[in-house]
């Protein structure tokens, strides 16, 4: 690489001091940045692929409050200016020492290779909990795996600690932002205006765009040497703020998981269970709205709940925004109505009503951080006399792409939720078509539809949540 | 005996694993944390892509246009064997000629990192002639008679006859799942050149001298220049065993062939296609028995999948078939194993070593002859228990002593408070379906009883080699490895007392073949059991030697002096023990001294299947209670109580730690751990993305622990302490038991008998439709 002017050099701050990303030659991991040409290597790599929490380190947001993050996902060529503290870093600071010593004397570390990475998720719960209940522990938990202790010594450590922890604040970055910086074969680019983002689409052919790249930075592992673009969305200030409107809330595409589940606990509960199950904490610090879209996929979470919602995307294009129910986005397996330079700009959902029920059910074959063997979401609104007025049903993970459940909405709705199970079966077998794959088989996946609408009718019936079996 | 000491200055107490505190901040250095000289390479693997073939060829002329400075090293460039076999022979570390599962190591790129390697293995095309016919499965390996080793029978009584002329009967199979061991750190090896063909090897084992021995036959080069070494495991659970010697020698032939530091780290997607997992059972019973569920025959015939090679199989089947008996009396038993040789990845040791499958089949055989003549499971085993009454005579010949299993009856039910609970999940039940609501409950004990010691005799064995210096500062080694499971601090324990002088005298050193040779793996949850015993005795010879010295030095017959908390203490005069360390220097005492231990008692003989292969049973018990959801199938455990025998513990802290650990990693294989093939014999699960291991949540919310009291192990052990490694695994049966009892009144229609391991959500609503198809 040729020598830069030490201005225009990529560089962020890991454990409040500024390093240079220097003499890279591929696209590289801040994992592996932060093992090899940091010498951090208390951050381990379990799986590098998100699920582990090995690599877990912590961020700054742009608010100074922290976040846990995987390192083996995020490339460095993503969080240029940001702050980055590693398990080097926190186990330096005094206000961090006493959950140190609590996780000692429960014995929490055994083998030791997954502890840095709980160390830094209790870290960032603790930052925000004073004395967590134990289901707040293991949503905190639930990036993390340990295959040695069991859990409970960390748990129990983490509940035997009563104060909240305070770490200091970030390194406050200024001067000149980067327009583009250079990994090896990879180039980033960094638009921070719509008008540089249009500018660029406009003219430019070949390249990525890239979000929290927590499925993209999986799905082009093998291109880390290969000569590639990468349009960076995230730097775009209307692209990662969520407006309140009279009758709408419109969401920018880069809007992490995280704010979007700050966003339900207010105001759409019902959908807080899956939103929470969504990845990890980690896994929502990176993810984006725009990116799951994005992806097309028929397991991808946010599809049934935004079809319920009745949400608009907003496409941008190089000539501007134009708008489109999102029933009419997803155009196969891992296909979308994105036409060539355009991307997802914005999703507008309409508030929901008063008299409007919302339902969501996520089914996976763990509980946390799993992705969904299908799922089910419902809008409803029942009048005075307990008639459904109207439903919305829509599944994911039972067709080649996230679905509207018609027959079945149109039963429920004209047997006023009486039907019956051969009746459903008939209806459902119109509207989904499963496959059978490691996550379950395709009669697997219709009988649980079945037991997912008779819990969407239980609730419905009864005016009452159902629980889940871990939340009981 | 000493050992025998009640007041104990270290043993028994609660120690914190040895370096926890580096671990918790960071500073605990594992394999890919060690500084590399600037000459250090990177190795990654070519794996094969299908189960069984020809290679024609291996084009590799695009990998080297990504990078010129790559080396491609294969099968031909092995200077010795290209044999790893621990037991039998014919284990290849690179596929030669033909490859025989999908994930098996054909070669080793080498290049300046580990990403530019893996980048260029990505540009290697392999050519194969491919064999139509490969066996994928257990019943396509029995049925053509695909073996490893001649098949294992062995009976007791007249089993068949009994069966014909017991009042009921009946037959089935089921099958249960294999398991990932998915330690944290994948496997990891780092091989460094010396001069005059010494070499030293860091590699995540288990065992390190079979990682010697295997660089060894691989490079052809004695063993004795060849170093070994590994300072701590980021976990291993059997998975290091026998499977690390393969990445340790390739490692080693990179290092060999290029004259420069070679590291290997798998990824885990390559860990998880190419190394070795529990094996995966079929059961096929029949069974006969009278209206009270006294067992009167049993036939029981196993086939385990041992995949390509046989590695650890025949023993990992050995303990299958002697722990099918778990804690009942047959007298008319009979029993087969079958090896099955299939084109999947090489199965091999993890936790429990057959003993869980072995467990797991007759307690299901168990539940169901207690479903079948509806009555209770508890009493029906009560029929059968060994005791004095139903015989103390296993099947396979050893007698089983000092039997625990009333005591531990007798403390769960005021521990866990079994026959109220069973009444309200009764209740809970019925009210559910009053109430059309989809959950149920579940709930089952289990006892266990488990033999110690490697099923080969001479196994077990174990070197220790303590150093005192003239500071009085202690430094133990020993043939063990750590692996988070506290051996460590353990055997420092142990030492500590010894010598009776503060545990931070002793300086823990990381596990070397130099050091201490010819050691067996750390495994049968046989680590402070012998190693313990070693290093005691080890430390015990220059005890005496100081204590001859300072009856000298005090004027005072050795019996009047005491070595208490790092004093020397004689009527009224004392020294430090950095003072009798000092004088025994300058008086030409050697401080220093190997011990050596070998397990008492036990034989065996393999062609018979006759003996007492066991020096003692560890005993435990559980009591789960399960929920699943009949809407979607899916399930959690709520609550558990265990009860385990840890005979007088070493270290109670560090117990509990493996009895929770071992315990949730039973419950991840028989639940949520899925091990998920092509049709075409590609593991598709190869990662945590697909592969669950439990989580944080799915630990029981109540989960009450008891180590079983005052019950000093009979035999002479380590402070009569017993193993504690393996031995909770098995008592997570009682949660797929309670899952079981869970289906069994979930409605009229659903089917119990159709769960087979692990009980994923797809499973248990198969079970709950009574649907075999699902
Ligand atoms: C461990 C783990 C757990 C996960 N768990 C879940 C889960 O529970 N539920 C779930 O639904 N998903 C899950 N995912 C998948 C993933 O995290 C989500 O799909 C996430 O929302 C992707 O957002 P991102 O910003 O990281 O996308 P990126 O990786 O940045 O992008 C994903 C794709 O979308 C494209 N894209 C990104 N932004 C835009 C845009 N604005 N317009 C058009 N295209 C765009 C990219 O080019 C790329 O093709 C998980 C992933 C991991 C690694
Ligand atoms: S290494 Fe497993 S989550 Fe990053
Ligand atoms: S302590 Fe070993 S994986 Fe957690």
């Amino acid at each position: 690489m040729e020598k830069q002017n030490k201005k225009s050099e990529p560089s962020f701050y890991v454990n409040f001091k500024k390093v240079y990303a220097r003499n890279i030659d591929s696209n590289i991991s801040l994992l592996n940045f932060l093992r090899h040409n940091c010498k951090f290597t208390g951050t381990k790599e379990g799986c590098s692929e998100g699920d582990c929490g090995a690599c877990s380190v912590l961020i700054f947001d742009e608010k100074g409050s922290l976040a846990p993050v995987n390192s083996c996902i995020l490339k460095v060529g993503q969080i240029i200016d940001k702050n980055i503290v590693t398990i080097e870093g926190a186990s330096k600071l005094s206000s961090a020492k006493p959950l140190i010593q609590a996780l000692n004397s429960e014995a929490a570390s055994q083998c030791g290779f997954c502890t840095p990475g709980f160390v830094m998720a209790a870290l960032a719960l603790k930052e925000k909990h004073k004395s967590p209940s134990e289901s707040i522990i293991h949503d905190s938990l639930s990036g993390n795996l340990c295959r040695c202790t069991g859990y409970r010594p960390i748990v129990n450590g983490i509940q035997s600690l009563k104060e909240k922890i305070r770490l200091p604040m970030p390194i406050n970055s200024k001067g000149p932002k980067l327009k583009t910086a250079i990994f090896g074969k990879t180039t980033y680019i960094y638009p921070d205006s719509k008008k540089e983002l249009i500018e660029f689409i406009s003219k430019e052919e070949n390249y990525t765009v890239l979000s929290g790249g927590t499925d993209w930075n999986l799905e082009a592992e093998d291109s880390n040497f290969k000569q590639q673009k990468i349009l960076f969305l995230n730097n775009i200030k209307e692209m990662s703020t969520i407006k309140t409107k009279t009758s709408s809330f419109e969401i920018g595409a880069c809007v992490t998981l995280s704010k979007f589940e700050a966003l339900c606990r207010e105001f759409f509960s019902p959908f807080l269970d899956t939103i929470i199950r969504f990845g990890s904490p980690q896994i929502r610090t990176a993810a984006t709205v725009g990116g799951n879209l994005g992806t097309s996929s028929p397991i991808g979470d946010l599809a049934p709940l935004f079809f319920v919602l009745e949400a608009q995307l907003s496409l941008l294009g190089p000539k501007g925004e134009r708008t489109i129910p999102i029933k009419d986005f997803f155009k196969g397996y891992r296909k979308n109505a994105l036409k060539r330079n355009e991307l997802i700009y914005k999703v507008k959902i309409p508030k929901t009503k008063k008299e409007d029920s919302i339902f969501s059910w996520k089914l996976s074959k763990r509980y946390d951080q799993d992705i969904s063997t299908l799922s089910l979401a419902a809008k409803f609104k029942m009048d005075k006399n307990h008639t459904i007025e109207n439903i919305i049903l829509s599944a994911g993970g039972v067709g080649p792409t996230p679905l509207l459940l018609d027959k079945t909405s149109k039963l429920l709705k004209d047997s006023n939720l009486r039907f019956n199970q051969n009746s459903l079966i008939t209806a459902l077998s119109h509207d989904i078509s499963p496959i059978s794959d490691l996550r379950g088989t395709a009669k697997y996946r219709s009988a649980a539809m079945v037991g997912l609408i008779k819990k969407m009718q239980r609730s419905a019936i009864s005016g009452e949540k159902q629980h889940s079996i871990m939340s009981i | 005996m000493a050992l025998d000491n009640k007041n104990n200055m270290s043993v028994g107490k609660s120690h914190y694993q040895d370096s926890s505190f580096r671990q918790l901040t960071g500073r605990a250095e594992y394999i890919d944390d060690i500084p590399l000289s600037e000459n250090t390479l990177h190795g990654a693997l070519i794996l094969s892509e299908i189960p069984s073939g020809m290679i024609t060829s291996i084009e590799t002329e695009k990998a080297k246009k990504f990078d010129p400075s790559i080396t491609v090293i294969t099968a031909k460039d092995i200077p010795g064997r290209n044999d790893i076999a621990p037991i039998f022979a014919d284990e290849p570390i690179f596929a030669e000629k033909e490859v025989t599962y999908v994930g098996q190591p054909i070669g080793l790129i080498v290049a300046s990192s580990m990403e530019r390697a893996r980048a260029a293995v990505n540009e290697v095309k392999i050519v194969y002639k491919k064999d139509k016919t490969p066996i994928l499965d257990l019943d396509l390996a029995f049925k053509k008679k695909n073996f490893f080793l001649k098949p294992i029978h062995f009976e007791r009584g007249k089993a068949n006859e009994q069966i014909r002329q017991a009042p009921h009967k009946l037959e089935g199979s089921f099958s249960m799942g294999g398991q990932d061991h998915f330690y944290l750190e994948t496997h990891i090896a780092l091989a460094i050149p010396h001069e005059n063909s010494e070499f030293t090897i860091w590699s995540s084992t288990q065992h390190p001298t079979e990682v010697q021995h295997g660089v060894s036959n691989v490079l052809n080069i004695p063993a004795a220049k060849i170093s070994s070494k590994v300072r701590r495991l980021g976990g291993g659970f059997g998975g290091k065993e026998s499977q690390s010697t393969i990445y340790a020698a390739i490692a080693a032939l990179g290092a060999y062939i290029l004259d420069k530091p070679v590291k290997l780290r798998l990824n885990r997607k390559d860990d998880m296609a190419s190394s070795g997992k529990r094996h995966d059972f079929e059961v096929k019973y029949s069974v006969g028995f009278n209206k009270k569920g006294k067992i009167k025959g049993l036939d029981i015939t196993l086939l385990s999948n041992a995949g390509n090679v046989c590695d650890l199989s025949a023993p990992v089947m050995s303990r299958a078939l002697t722990h099918l008996d778990n804690c009942y009396s047959f007298k008319d038993f009979t029993a087969r194993g079958y090896i099955c040789k299939t084109n999947t990845v090489s199965n091999t040791a993890f936790r429990g070593f057959g003993g869980p499958q072995g467990m797991l089949a007759i307690e299901t055989i168990l539940e169901r002859v207690s479903r079948f003549l509806e009555i209770d499971l508890d009493e029906l085993r009560h029929e059968n228990y060994y005791s004095l009454k139903n015989g103390i005579k296993t099947p396979y010949g050893q007698i089983v002593k000092n039997i625990k299993i009333e005591k531990m009856i007798n403390e769960m039910e005021t521990f866990a408070g079994l026959e109220k609970r069973k009444l309200l999940v009764e209740k809970f039940n019925r009210s559910q379906i009053n109430k059309n609501q989809p959950y149920r409950k579940g709930i089952a004990f289990m006892p266990a009883k488990f033999g110690i010691s490697f099923n080969k005799v001479s196994l077990n064995q174990a070197g220790a080699l303590v150093h005192v210096y003239t500071d009085g500062s202690v430094r133990l080694n020993h043939g063990g490895t750590e692996m988070g499971q506290g051996l460590f601090i353990k055997v420092a324990q142990v030492v500590s007392e010894c010598f009776n002088i503060p545990i931070d005298y002793v300086h823990i050193s990381g596990t070397n073949t130099d050091e201490v040779p010819n050691t067996s793996a750390t495994a049968a949850s046989s680590g402070s059991d012998i190693n313990g015993m070693a290093a005691w005795k080890a430390a015990t010879v220059i005890k005496r030697r100081m204590l001859k010295h300072a009856s000298k030095v005090f004027q005072k017959p050795p019996s009047s002096i005491e070595f208490k908390n790092g004093l020397i203490l004689s009527g009224n005069k004392s020294m430090t023990f950095k003072e009798l360390a000092f004088s025994c220097w300058e008086n030409r005492i050697s401080l220093s001294s190997t011990g050596f231990y070998k397990t008492p008692k036990i034989s065996w003989d393999q062609e018979k299947f006759k003996g007492s292969p066991y020096f003692y049973f560890t005993w435990g018990a559980a009591v789960s209670e399960a929920i699943i959801d009949i809407d979607t199938g899916e399930s959690r455990i709520l609550r558990a109580d265990i009860i385990q025998d840890c005979g007088s513990s070493l270290n109670p802290l560090i117990d509990r730690g493996q009895i929770e650990g071992g315990f949730i990693q039973g419950i991840g294989w028989l639940t949520c751990e899925e091990l998920y093939y092509s049709p075409d014999g590609k593991l598709l699960t190869l990662g945590p993305s697909t592969y669950k291991i439990p989580g944080s949540r799915d630990v029981p919310p109540e989960f009450n622990i008891k180590l079983l009291e005052n019950t000093p192990n009979e035999e002479k052990t380590i402070f009569r302490s017993k193993a504690v490694g393996e031995p909770p695994l098995l008592l997570s049966i009682s949660h797929f038991l309670a899952l079981k009892n869970a289906i069994s009144m979930a409605s009229e229609t659903s089917n119990a008998d159709l769960l087979n391991a692990p009980a994923t959500p797809s499973k248990i609503l198969a079970a709950v439709h009574n649907d075999h198809s699902m």
